[in-house]
């Protein structure tokens, strides 16, 4: 704690004081009234700017006097003005859209690349993504993050990805502020974000900001759309596998608007009628659907609200009539936020938000007379509230606290037999967890060169009553012990310093090194077995046994900007050394919770990542896209698991390219493509076998010491925009007039797997035949998902 | 459970999308190991068969690695008095007695023996013949490298009492079949460890011997971790046989079934071993298993096992 007063001070001595005046407001799109964020505003006489933070407020504090202002966000027109700063001044900027019809491909101020303390950010243009090719026609940003250098996808068609070396559950996914723990649908091949209803996303790789903290390797932040604050509109698609449908429009005109956008995949529909009833599997089907839905209101320029939530299942259903037999899993997230923006003064802007975030997934199977369930999930509520403070034009200061109240419900199973209660819901386990942080950076102008952000957050973990302890005694099992913690109690109490340091030094106008670090610390964790992102993987909290995990991570790039911005190029390195991760107990089949707890099947070590990213980004121009690329190293060290030797991660990869691209033909034709390669995923196999009492037995070799085969694939796209504008002969003159479509829409074509390679889903060794008859035959077989892949959507909008 | 759970879900997803193709798999050059199946019981020479390891995706003749037999090592067992080399011996020229004991070992009839040629090395000296409460050694010197190994005989814990019983309740209760029954008393010690064989003396109607060795039922290794002390009441399904006929129902004793079992004490470390061999068998390079290699006590680089056992024998009628 006294450090972090320290660094206070040290911040409130670096402020500058004296006589200044304020110009402040906010930057919002003209035709929807939505706030535009991170919109940049130049002085032209103080040769200084800001942008305005992720609520579209901006804050710009000068000597009293007359100035000029440049106002610029890509893909609209830049607005000057001059005015008056005798005294201070609120002005809201109205920014028109360059050309609605064209394709905008928005970005961070056009030379943020090199002029922002920012390292491995990169934002994300959902109407780009809209273009690309898409998995069965289902648009997906988490799909597009994977192209980014950095970012590894977890396999085929799957939305998890691995960030700079660190697991699955080390990414922090927000969608308007609240976490989603599972942001993925149907076994991760689609992700729970419907690309309608966002308007756009950020992911943070290396120097997370103070701001951000709980996972170590990436922040995904997602926003909602806000709605349309001047006139109704209606947009949605017809796809192979989902229809989508969004509504957005005000409620008061200016004052209040809203946004509802649901979508629902209909294979079990379309495929029902071709079930014949007496079909044993008649009734057996998946689906999963997503609602999102926001309402705000702006009550004056000082307050406004938001009310946002996402809703989410997926529901697999398995009837065998003949066997009386029944399975039904529903799997799903549900996150609701509600947030109050207010402006204390010209300067102190303040965002707070209570957030409710739910993860839950169940299996209820019933054969007869006999149901089981089980029942597993993460519930967070979480208060926080964020300072935005602008001191001076060179100074801009964040600060605020964040509280999560957990409730995990590691996995827990009830199981009845006609009236008998062998497991009852009421014994249910459940763990409860408060988790809190404070936090204060400054990213601030030391030279009109140099450029620091410097950060501190101080996070605490507390895990709380009732909870049950059960100590397995490994002399003598018949001491097993309990320990019995009640209500309120306190089970166990981290806490950690992480400290965050980022700087941007400008070579020139175009280019720029930049060096960060960040020291962070994770208290939640995911236990997972299986490669792929599954529902069944658990969440569960840091106690006696789970430390929380630690990463320092150290990272330096060299920025820079070709012709006039139009290409950003840049080259990072990082090292991050990570400590107390997770793995499963070697041989461990993590069994019933039933008298014992998750974390006992649990064995613990450190890893480390280093790397080097090359990047260039095309941003204008009818061409736009970018090629990523990757060299890479990470490994683990556990002394339970191969017999303590180092061994690669599971996602270590050596070599990872990507290239994605799209381009404007004209105004009816848009192209996309994408390819990637990526070097095989880390397994391990048996390399030899041999016979013992007559069967055969395996010799593995080293943890993840073979390589599959390399992955890597093309998909195309082509978007066709039908014309806005009809012809029509007017009756009564005879001439042709042009007449705007009420509707418009376009079709999206894509192609995934283009050359139908069969990338590796899993390995395994195949066992035929019988040893004693001769007749045995063992191989290798490689699964592959899928091949080659059409598909075509439909989208409309009016 | 939750393996399960990943199982069924993977399978069903997959089942719906996926291709399948064989593949050949880069290995960094295979070092085929020495592979020991030793064991030494009460009243009873030592038994150490030596093969090979053979790399998975190399060619192979499995002929030719059913009767794989290293010859030429020298294999010597000690009980720290007696030293004895053991001799190198060939199934098509066994001393009478010894036979029977490999025939067994194999799993394979007595008269069957000579259609394979399988060698083992056998301790000749009645002085290293096995003995309860005593260690051995064990070492093999072959091709310029030393393996070895220790073993004990644990004391012997005969079993209270078995039983057949008509398995009458349960889902599909049946009057004419039963799973055997034991009673064990599990000393005040700890990590005891036990394995269960049974064999029918029964013939069928060709007057073939309906389990012409020892068999092994699923799970027929356990240790005391949860039992210790303790007496209790346990069942065992009958082992598969190849000659099971049509009135054999899997898994359970036909009443009038006369059934030996055979009842070892083993040390926790063999147990391990054994209970890892049995679950990779069922694996059988399944995906979702864990990748763990038998936890092995011989020392020097080489796979397998060196085993003792102390037995003990029962006889239960089905009735």
């Amino acid at each position: 704690m006294k450090s972090l007063a320290l660094i206070l001070g040290l911040f409130i001595c670096l402020v500058s004081i004296g006589q200044k005046t304020t110009l402040s407001g906010y930057i919002k799109d003209k035709t929807t009234g939505e706030f535009l964020f991170s919109t940049g505003i130049y002085c032209v006489e103080a040769e200084t700017g800001t942008r305005a933070n992720e609520y579209g407020f901006y804050s710009l504090s000068l000597k009293p006097g007359t100035y000029k202002f440049i106002v610029k966000y890509p893909g609209y027109k830049s607005q000057s003005f001059e005015i008056d700063l005798s005294e201070d001044v609120r002005l809201n900027i109205d920014l028109v859209p360059e050309n609605m019809e064209e394709l905008v491909i928005k970005d961070t101020k056009t030379d943020e690349n090199v002029k922002g303390t920012d390292m491995g950010k990169v934002a994300i243009d959902i109407e780009q993504v809209k273009v690309l090719p898409a998995f069965m026609g289902e648009v997906d940003i988490l799909k597009t993050v994977q192209f980014l250098p950095g970012v590894q996808s977890a396999g085929e068609g799957n939305s998890g990805f691995y960030v700079r070396g660190g697991g699955p559950d080390q990414n922090l996914i927000l969608l308007d502020e609240a976490t989603v723990y599972n942001a993925s649908h149907l076994f991760g091949f689609f992700s729970v974000f419907n690309a309608d209803a966002i308007s756009g996303m950020e992911i943070t790789k290396g120097g997370m900001s103070a701001n951000y903290g709980g996972r170590l390797s990436s922040v995904l932040d997602i926003k909602m759309k806000e709605g349309n604050y001047q006139d109704f509109h209606m947009e949605g698609g017809l796809g192979l596998i989902s229809s989508r449908l969004t509504l957005q429009g005000p409620i008061k005109k200016d004052t209040s608007s809203f946004i509802i956008s649901a979508r629902r995949t209909y294979i079990d529909i379309l495929i029902k009628p071709f079930i014949p009833e007496d079909n044993a599997f008649n009734g057996s089907g998946y689906y999963f659907y997503d609602l999102n839905a926001k309402v705000n209101y702006r009550f004056s320029d000082k307050d406004r609200l938001y009310l946002s939530g996402y809703f989410g299942n997926d529901v697999f259903t398995y009837n065998n009539d003949r066997d009386n037999f029944n399975v039904r899993i529903p799997w799903g997230n549900a996150t609701g936020s509600l947030r109050w923006n207010h402006l204390f003064n010209d300067k102190l802007f303040v965002n707070t938000t209570a957030i409710y975030s739910d993860y839950n997934f169940q299996f209820q199977a019933s054969q007869s007379q006999f149901e089981f369930a089980l029942l597993s999930g993460i519930r967070d509520i979480n208060l926080k509230s964020d300072f935005t403070y602008y001191p001076s034009p060179r100074h801009n200061i964040k600060f605020g606290y964040n509280y999560v109240f957990h409730t995990f419900t590691p996995s827990s199973v009830s199981a009845r037999s006609e009236d008998v209660e062998f497991f009852d819901e009421d014994d249910v386990l459940r763990i409860y967890a408060n988790e809190g942080a404070l936090y204060f950076m400054d990213d601030f102008d030391v030279t009109e060169r140099l450029r620091l952000n410097l950060g501190y957050r101080h996070s605490i973990f507390q895990q709380i009553g009732p909870f049950t302890r059960y100590i397995p005694d490994p002399t003598n099992p018949l001491a097993n012990s309990e320990v019995d913690y009640g209500r309120g109690k306190t089970v166990q109490l981290y806490h950690g310093p992480e400290p965050r340091f980022s700087m941007r030094y400008s070579i020139n106008d175009s280019s720029s090194i930049k060096l960060g670090a960040v020291h962070n610390y994770q208290y939640v964790h995911l236990a997972t077995i299986s490669p792929v992102s599954l529902p069944t993987d658990v969440w569960f909290p840091s106690s006696e046994l789970v430390k929380p995990q630690i990463n320092t991570q150290v990272s330096a790039g060299y920025f820079r900007n070709f012709k006039e911005n139009t290409y950003e190029a840049s080259v990072e390195v990082y090292y991050k050394d990570m400590r107390n991760l997770i793995e499963y107990k070697e041989g461990a089949e993590p069994s019933d919770n039933v008298n014992d707890n998750v974390d006992n099947n649990l064995t613990f070590g450190k890893g480390y990542s280093y790397g080097a990213e090359f990047f260039i980004k095309k941003s204008t121009g009818k061409l736009t896209g970018w090629v990523g690329y990757t060299w890479s190293k990470t490994m683990r060290q556990f002394d339970e698991i191969n017999e303590g030797r180092e061994f690669p991660a599971r996602y270590d990869r050596r070599h990872d390219l990507s290239a994605v691209a799209s381009y404007k033909l004209n105004d009816r034709w848009t192209f996309g493509a994408a390819f990637v390669y990526a070097t095989g995923s880390a397994i391990t196999l048996a390399q030899g076998f041999y016979i013992y009492e007559g069967q055969i037995q395996y010799e593995f070799g080293d943890r993840n010491s073979l390589r599959m085969p390399a992955f890597h694939r093309a998909d195309i796209s082509a978007t066709y925009y039908t014309n806005p504008i009809k012809k029509k002969v007017d009756k009564v003159t005879g001439e042709i007039v042009e007449k705007e479509r009420k509707i418009e829409s376009n079709w999206n074509f894509s192609i995934y797997n283009l050359y139908n390679r069969a990338n590796p889903y899993f390995i395994y060794i195949d066992q035929d035949g019988d040893i004693d008859a001769g007749t045995l035959t063992i191989s290798g077989k490689q699964v592959s998902l899928f091949p080659i892949l059409p598909s075509v959507t439909w989208n409309f909008k009016f | 459970m939750r393996l399960l759970l990943t199982y069924t879900f993977i399978v069903l997803s997959l089942a719906m999308v996926s291709c399948e193709k064989e593949i050949s798999i880069d290995i960094p050059q295979y070092d085929s190991k020495i592979v020991v199946d030793g064991r030494i019981e009460q009243g009873l020479p030592p038994i150490v068969f030596l093969s090979r390891s053979y790399e998975f995706f190399g060619e192979t003749d499995l002929t030719q690695i059913q009767n794989d037999h290293v010859s030429g090592a020298t294999v010597v067992v000690s009980n720290g008095t007696v030293t004895d080399t053991l001799l190198e011996l060939c199934t098509q020229s066994l001393p009478p007695g010894i036979d029977t004991l490999v025939a067994e070992f194999l799993g394979v009839d007595v008269s069957d023996l000579a259609l394979f040629n399988i060698c083992a090395y056998v301790g000749t000296d009645l002085a290293i013949f096995g003995e309860v409460g005593k260690s051995y050694s064990l070492t093999i010197d072959y091709e310029n490298t030393q393996y070895t190994s220790t073993t004990r005989i644990p004391e012997l814990v005969a079993l209270d009492s078995v039983w057949w019983e008509k398995n009458e309740s349960g889902s599909t209760p049946t009057t004419d079949y039963g799973f055997s029954w034991a009673i064990l008393s599990d000393p005040d010690t700890l990590s005891n460890a036990y394995r269960w064989y049974a064999r029918r003396l029964n013939v069928d109607q060709n007057g073939d011997e309906k389990d012409p060795q020892f068999l092994l039922p699923f799970g027929a290794q356990f240790d005391d971790e949860f039992i210790n002390n303790q007496t209790f009441e346990f069942a065992y399904e009958r082992p598969n046989s190849e000659n099971d006929g049509p009135d054999d129902k899997r898994g359970y004793y036909r009443e009038g079934d006369t059934v030996v079992i055979k009842f070892c004490s083993i040390e926790f470390a063999v147990c391990e071993y054994l209970r890892s061999a049995e679950t990779q068998a069922l694996n059988a390079g399944s995906p979702f298993a864990s990748p763990a290699n038998n936890p092995t006590n011989i020392e020097g680089g080489a796979l397998g096992l060196w085993a003792g056992y102390g037995v003990t024998y029962d006889t239960l009628i089905a009735e």
